[in-house]
C-alpha cells in the first residue's frame, strides 16, 4: 500500500486525537516498518489495519466508522494534493466516472507498483451513477468515506447507498442518486 | 493526557522514526531520479535510433522514387521509340496497299488489297490506342486549340465511318442541332472520341441503327456546352459490366476480348479527354435493348468567322494546278509512296534522303516541303529553321510528315516554322488536301466556298 495512506492517517490521527496518540498506535503496534513512513514509499496493507485497530480500541469508536472517517479526510487532501484531477470536472458524478479511466490510469504512471482497487462504472444519465467496488483488501468503507466526501465537496444534493455484495466486504456496490 | 509534559523518550522514539522515514524518502527519491535518468537515456537514445531510421528511409525513398522516375523515363522513351519502329513499316504497308488500289487490278486482287489495307488500318489504330493512352497517364492531357465548323465536322466524320461500315446491316444517323457555325477546341480529339463510341456501338450492334446526336448550349460569352449522345440498339450491358466501363484494359467480359477485338482501351482514353475538356461521360444501357453515351462538354464558340487555311470534308476544286514538291524523308519506302502518291495527283517531286539535301536542293521554284521529322544528317526540324533563313524569292510552304503526332511535336513544329501536317500514314485524301492548301488558288476557292 502506498505510503500516503499511513502517512495522512497519522496526521489525521495527530489532528483529530493528539501526536502522542499516533505515537502510541504506532509504539503499541508491532509494525514491520516500525512507522516509519513516508509518502512515496510502499507498506504492508496489514499495517494500516493494525493501526486502525489499535486507534478503534484507543478511542472507542467503531473500525467501520474510523475508517469511512479516514475516506472523509484523505478527499480533502487528494483535493490538496493533486488540483490537476479536478481541472475542468463541473460535478461529483462527473469526477467519480472518471475514476478508473482517468485517475487510477494516471496513478499508474506515477506509482507502477501501486494496487488500485477496480470500480466498474455505469453512468447512464446525469443523474445517476452505480459504482462497483472490488478489492481484496476490502476497504469499501474507505471507498464509502471517500464518495461520501466527494459529494460534500461539490455541494450537490445526491443520496448514496451502500450494498455489499459479498460477505467478505471484497465486491461493494455503491449507488448515487441525485434528488430531484 | 495532552497536558502532561513531554516524554523524551517519546519525543526521541518520534525522532528516531522521523530521521527513518527521511532517510527512506530520500533512498527513494534517488532510486526513482536514476530511473528517470535511465528512462530518460533509453529515450534519447530511442529517438537518436528513428531520426536515424527516418533519414535512411528517406534515402531508401528517395533512392526508390529516382529509380522509378528513370524507369518512367525509361518506359516513355521506349515508348517513343517503338511507335517509330512500329509505324514505320506499317506506314509502308498501308500506304503501298492504297498506292495499289490505285493501280487497274483484277476485283480479286483488289479485295486482296483491301483486307491488307483494313487490317494494317486496324493495326494502327490499336497501337495509337495504346500509345496515346501511356502518354495521357505519363502526362496531363494537352488540348489544341482549333477553329472548325462542328457541322462540317460531324458530317464528315459520320461519312467516313459510314464508308468504313459500309459491309454492316446497321444504319447509320446524324442528328445535328442548333450549333454554331464555328467551334474553337481540339477537334482531333472531339473526332476521337465520336470514333471511339461510334466503333464501340457498331462493335455491339448486330442490326437496328447507331444514332449520333449533337446539341448545343450557350452559356454566356463564348463558352457553350456540348451534348454528344451515341445510341444504338446493341446487346447491351448489365449494371456490373458498367461499373467497369471506363477503366482501362477492361471490356465488359473477359470473353468480349475474343469474340469482339480491342485493347479495351478506347472509353478510358475518351473519358479522359472528355474530363481535360471540361466535361463527362455517362451511360445508359439495357440488357438486349441497347446502349447510351452521353458525352458532355465545354468548348468555345468563334464570334467572328475567319477563314480557315485548312479545309475538311468539302471538295475543293482548285486541284489542276501542277506544284512543285519537295519530299524530306529518309525511309525508301516513305520516299516512294509519298512521290508516286504526289505525282498520282499531278505534281512534281524532287526527293531528298536528309535535310541537308533538302538545303541543297530547296529553291524558289519549290511550292511545298514534306518534311520528316527524323533523319540522319539533319533533322526536320533543323532544317526548317534553316530553309526559314534561306534568302527565296519565295518561301515554300513546310508541311510536318509525323508518325506520332504528339502535341509537344507540333508546337515544336510550329515553332520552328511549319505550316500543317500530315500523320503517317500517309492517304492520298490527306495529302491531296494539304496539297490543295498549298495551291496558289485555294484561298480563291475557300472564300467562294464560305458563300
Amino acid at each position: 500500500m502506498k505510503g500516503i495512506v499511513f502517512v495522512e492517517f497519522l496526521e489525521m490521527v495527530e489532528q483529530q486525537f493528539s501526536a502522542d496518540l499516533a505515537d502510541d498506535l504506532i509504539d503499541n503496534s508491532d509494525l514491520p516498518s516500525g512507522g516509519a513512513y513516508t509518502a512515496v514509499g510502499t507498506y504492508d496493507h496489514t499495517e494500516i489495519v493494525t493501526l486502525v485497530l489499535a486507534l478503534s480500541q484507543e478511542s472507542g469508536i467503531p473500525v467501520p466508522d474510523l475508517i469511512k472517517a479516514f475516506g472523509e479526510y484523505l478527499f480533502g487532501r487528494f483535493f490538496e494534493l493533486y488540483p490537476s484531477f479536478f481541472e475542468g470536472v463541473s460535478d461529483c458524478m462527473d469526477f467519480l466516472s472518471r475514476i478508473e479511466d482517468v485517475i487510477h490510469v494516471e496513478v499508474k504512471k506515477l506509482y507502477p507498483s501501486a494496487q488500485l482497487p477496480k470500480f466498474d462504472i455505469d453512468y447512464p444519465d446525469r443523474d445517476h451513477l452505480v459504482m462497483v467496488y472490488h478489492s481484496d483488501r476490502h476497504l469499501g468503507d474507505l471507498a464509502e468515506g471517500l464518495i461520501q466526501q466527494s459529494i460534500k465537496h461539490f455541494k450537490e444534493q445526491i443520496t448514496l447507498e451502500r450494498e455489499n455484495l459479498d460477505e467478505e466486504g471484497a465486491t461493494v456496490r455503491f449507488t448515487l442518486t441525485r434528488a430531484a | 493526557m495532552s497536558e502532561s509534559p513531554p516524554d523524551p523518550a517519546r519525543l526521541q522514539r518520534r525522532l528516531d522514526r522521523v530521521t527513518r522515514a527521511r532517510k527512506e524518502a530520500e533512498r527513494l527519491l534517488e532510486e526513482k531520479s536514476l530511473e528517470l535518468y535511465e528512462a530518460n537515456q533509453q529515450l534519447q537514445a530511442h529517438s537518436d535510433d528513428l531520426e536515424h531510421q527516418v533519414r535512411l528511409r528517406t534515402q531508401e525513398l528517395e533512392a526508390a522514387l529516382d529509380q522509378a522516375k528513370q524507369a518512367a523515363k525509361a518506359k516513355s522513351e521506349f515508348l517513343a521509340v517503338m511507335s517509330h519502329e512500329i509505324r514505320t513499316p506499317l506506314n509502308a504497308v498501308i500506304g503501298l496497299s492504297e498506292l495499289l488500289s490505285m493501280e487497274e487490278l483484277p476485283e480479286s486482287q483488289r479485295e486482296q488489297i483491301a483486307v491488307i489495307h483494313k487490317n494494317g488500318q486496324g493495326l494502327l489504330e490499336l497501337i495509337n490506342d495504346i500509345l496515346d493512352f501511356s502518354k495521357m497517364e505519363a502526362r496531363r492531357l494537352q488540348l489544341e486549340e482549333i477553329e472548325f465548323s462542328p457541322v462540317l465536322e460531324f458530317k464528315s466524320w459520320m461519312n467516313g465511318f459510314e464508308v468504313q461500315h459500309a459491309d454492316r446491316p446497321v444504319r447509320l444517323v446524324l442528328e445535328l442541332g442548333a450549333l454554331p457555325a464555328r467551334l474553337l477546341g481540339d477537334r482531333g480529339r472531339l473526332r476521337q472520341i465520336v470514333f471511339n463510341l461510334l466503333s464501340n456501338a457498331m462493335k455491339f450492334t448486330e442490326q437496328g441503327e447507331v444514332r449520333l446526336s449533337l446539341t448545343c448550349r450557350s452559356l454566356g460569352d463564348d463558352r457553350v456546352h456540348l451534348t454528344l449522345k451515341v445510341r444504338d440498339t446493341g446487346i447491351g450491358m448489365s449494371a456490373q459490366q458498367k461499373e467497369r466501363l471506363f477503366q482501362p484494359f477492361t471490356q465488359a467480359d473477359a470473353s468480349i476480348n475474343r469474340r469482339y477485338g480491342g485493347t479495351g482501351l478506347g472509353l478510358a482514353i475518351s473519358m479522359r479527354i472528355a474530363q481535360a475538356m471540361g466535361g463527362e461521360i455517362h451511360c445508359e444501357s439495357a440488357e438486349g435493348v441497347g446502349t447510351e453515351f452521353c458525352v458532355e462538354l465545354r468548348m468555345r464558340k468563334v464570334q467572328e468567322r475567319k477563314p480557315s487555311l485548312v479545309s475538311m470534308g468539302e471538295e475543293c476544286r482548285c486541284g489542276g494546278t501542277a506544284l512543285n514538291i519537295l519530299v524530306v524523308e529518309d525511309n525508301q519506302v516513305n520516299q516512294m509512296i509519298i512521290s508516286r502518291m504526289s505525282e498520282k495527283l499531278g505534281h512534281k517531286v524532287e526527293v531528298a534522303n536528309h535535310g541537308r539535301e533538302a538545303l541543297e536542293k530547296v529553291s524558289d521554284q519549290t511550292d511545298i516541303v514534306l518534311m520528316d521529322f527524323i533523319m540522319p544528317e539533319m533533322d526536320g526540324l533543323e532544317c526548317t529553321r534553316r530553309i526559314r533563313k534561306l534568302d527565296l524569292e519565295r518561301q515554300p510552304r513546310i508541311v510536318a510528315l509525323t508518325a506520332n503526332a504528339f502535341q509537344e511535336d507540333k508546337d515544336h513544329a510550329r515553332e520552328a516554322g511549319m505550316d500543317g501536317f500530315l500523320s503517317k500514314p500517309i492517304h492520298v485524301e490527306a495529302l491531296r488536301k494539304e496539297l490543295c492548301a498549298s495551291c496558289p488558288y485555294h484561298q480563291v476557292c475557300e472564300d467562294s466556298r464560305a458563300e
